[in-house]
């Protein structure tokens, strides 16, 4: 991979992502649906950021966002996405063209909506370099090849000339990340992109993209509801409930010592494995999230958490907690949590 | 699972025998010489009254497929399929139809398996009204009790599909298998397509019905930490044929299989830190054109050369079934 279109380093303290403030609504006849209502987020150079929640929280529209790709009737209605320190939302059209696919890149759920059924895998991935890097037909076509080698692909030369049908769900993600790889971009938002495969499927896909990011110092933005998934992968997991973020924290901290109620509910919905804790199956699994993400047209007053949280109080249904930060990074958006004190406790566990 | 069981008293709930399905290719396919796809490749297996087994493996490997034929809705070419030590195959019509009402499947699909025009009522009364079962009264309260225990309010019934929720509607499509108040109970991947919480909802209601209703399960699924804490035994399939099965705690805590071993290595272990490897490399190969000898040879990271030559037997160690060169030799 070239080092073409990589970014100048940013400056030390300043991430290569930093979203603050970020509003995207969709205005309707039944009125604005706030699907992402006051973002914030950084992804620091080189590292997986995991961002985690139940689907239609706006985890998507939030990596749409980013891309400045969101569909109408969406908008984004304020904030800041500063990518390598230029605020993306203020870039023209094709200032941003740039920056989309040969800077920042996005892979899928599902591999066949975002392939074009009727040219060949090889000549889908040429297109973006002869697009964004100019490259002739004959150099691209042997860069593609390349690509589709470097993900992995068995045969890759047969298969570049094959249609996205004749290719297994597994091979069509390894295309679309050969696609997002062709321009060797920065960072990677990788949109639940193992959901719809196979378990051993899964872990090939997740394992070539952990040894892309070491080879070529990818940051990623992985998105998913599979808090399992992250505790692996991620070095640091945002929790996103109705439109924000409510907790953030490194993995370790965010699998062990959740502190919003809500991610405990998600971690506590996850099926353990048997010999690991209690042996009583059945009684030890029971739903710990009752009801379902509230309609992002008429979001609850207060904390948007509390009609589904078994520990909310009158304040929470009056008052929108803020995200409080920890002096160790960690934040959480509960009026309930401790914040500084199970910090301290950390680190004195630590010690 | 015990095969053969000439020996046993008693036949068990649901038995399947030396099943044997196959597809004929399309005509572009059989051009290339390849004439038909073995979907299911000389499958047996035996589940008791109560229980839960669990049939796992990787798309394309016949799961879905062995469910059509246990409900009946594909005849095998070879093979039976025996209902209480009755050949289903043998059976009447008439027989057949009083059989379906006692067996129900729950589908992987909430969004595709609900006909979109239909009401809700008429959905889950369907079954009800074919097998003209009470009066249409009775019907509509048979169905409000369902819904309302499958957790949907009464008010479900004259709403339609796109109103609700994934979640809530494959809480109608098990208010549908439901209905006809069944003794057994073919789940299809039901969560597969559903987020974490509302997963564990579906898992929580899945237990319980089966505890009211004193139900027995066929459990398909590809994610084998759900199958781990459901099922009293666990089948694995690898391209049409059963290659492990034996009791869930033997399979997850002793698994003998290479695919098996792989499969489980895939599960994310939901710990921080760096991920474990191991799991299985490449794809599942086409059923039209399956790999000689032991189907999984090509991803078998212990394959040998026997491997490629022969298939190897299910073998019967004390209730463990296992299909492998390797663990043939050596005691489980």
């Amino acid at each position: 991979m070239s080092e073409t279109g990589r970014p100048t380093p940013a400056l030390n303290d300043s991430p290569l992502l930093r979203i603050r403030g970020l509003k995207t609504h969709f205005t309707g006849a039944e009125g604005t649906a706030r699907a992402v209502d006051g973002l914030d987020l950084d992804v620091e150079e080189g590292k997986t950021v995991g961002l985690v929640g139940e689907s239609g929280c706006g985890k998507t529209v939030a990596a749409l966002s980013v891309l400045r790709l969101v569909p109408p009737p969406g908008r984004i209605a304020g904030g800041e996405v500063l990518f390598a320190g230029r605020d993306l939302l203020k870039l023209d059209e094709k200032a941003m063209r740039a920056v989309r696919g040969r800077r920042i890149s996005m892979i899928f759920q599902e591999p066949m909506t975002s392939l074009n059924p009727v040219l060949t895998v090889g000549s889908q991935i040429a297109e973006a370099l002869r697009l964004h890097l100019g490259l002739s037909r004959r150099e691209a076509r042997a860069r593609s090849i390349d690509l589709l080698r470097r993900v992995r692909m068995p045969a890759p030369e047969m298969r570049a000339g094959e249609y996205p049908h004749q290719l297994s769900g597994g091979m069509r993600q390894r295309v679309m990340i050969a696609m997002a790889l062709a321009c060797g971009p920065s960072l990677l938002i990788a949109d639940e992109p193992t959901t719809a495969l196979d378990v051993t499927v899964q872990a090939q896909i997740i394992d070539l993209l952990l040894d892309l990011q070491e080879e070529l110092g990818l940051s990623i933005l992985f998105i998913t509801h599979d808090l399992r998934l992250l505790a692996e992968i991620a070095g640091e997991i945002a929790v996103m409930y109705a439109a924000r973020i409510v907790e953030r924290g490194s993995a370790a901290e965010i699998i062990e010592r959740p502190l919003h109620p809500y991610t405990r509910g998600l971690l506590a919905c996850l099926p353990g494995r048997r010999g690991e804790g209690s042996e009583a199956r059945d009684e030890q699994w029971a739903p710990s999230l009752a009801g379902a993400v509230p309609d992002p047209l008429r979001l609850p007053s207060g904390c948007r958490f509390h009609p589904r949280c078994p520990l909310a109080e009158e304040r929470c249904r009056r008052e929108d907690p803020p995200l409080r930060l920890s002096s160790s990074g960690r934040a959480v958006a509960c009026h309930l949590a401790e914040l500084e004190t199970r910090d301290e406790r950390a680190e004195e566990d630590e010690r | 699972m015990s095969e053969p069981a000439t020996d046993s008293s008693r036949a068990p709930f649901v038995r399947a025998r030396s099943l044997e399905v196959r597809f004929a290719a399309r005509a572009a396919i059989r051009a290339r010489g390849r004439g038909e796809v073995l979907a299911v490749d000389g499958v047996s297996l035996a589940i008791e009254r109560g229980e839960t087994l669990g049939l796992v493996g990787e798309s394309g490997c016949g799961k879905t497929t062995l469910a059509r034929v246990l409900l009946g809705l594909l005849r095998p070419a070879s093979g039976k399929v025996e209902i209480d030590g009755r050949d289903i195959f043998a059976m009447s019509r008439r027989e057949l139809r009083r059989w379906r009402r006692d067996l129900q499947i729950v589908q992987q699909d909430p969004f595709g398996s609900l006909d979109p025009r239909w009401r809700i009522g008429a959905i889950v009364g369907e079954g009800l009204a074919i097998h003209r079962i009470g009066t249409s009264g009775e019907r509509r309260q048979r169905v409000v009790e369902t819904l309302q225990r499958c957790g949907l309010p009464a008010a479900a019934l004259d709403r339609f599909p796109h109103e609700f929720s994934g979640g809530q509607r494959q809480r109608i499509g098990i208010a549908r298998a439901l209905a006809l108040r069944p003794e057994f109970i073919i789940w299809d991947e039901p969560v597969s397509a559903l987020d974490v919480s509302v997963q564990s909802q579906i898992i929580q209601l899945l237990l319980e019905l089966k505890e009211e209703y004193g139900l027995t399960y066929l459990l398909i699924a590809h994610d084998l930490s759900i199958v781990e804490r459901v099922c009293d035994r666990v089948a694995v399939m690898y391209l049409g044929r059963i290659v492990e099965a034996a009791g869930a705690e033997r399979v997850f805590r002793r698994p003998v299989h290479p695919y098996t071993q792989a499969l489980l290595a895939s599960i994310p272990a939901g710990r921080p830190g760096r991920r474990r490897r191991g799991a299985a490399a490449g794809d599942v190969p086409s059923p039209l054109a399956p790999p000689p000898g032991c189907r999984y040879h090509p991803r078998c990271p212990l394959a040998m050369e026997v491997c490629r030559r022969e298939p190897p037997a299910l073998l019967d160690r004390s209730g463990h079934r296992v299909a492998c060169h390797l663990a043939a030799g050596s005691p489980h």
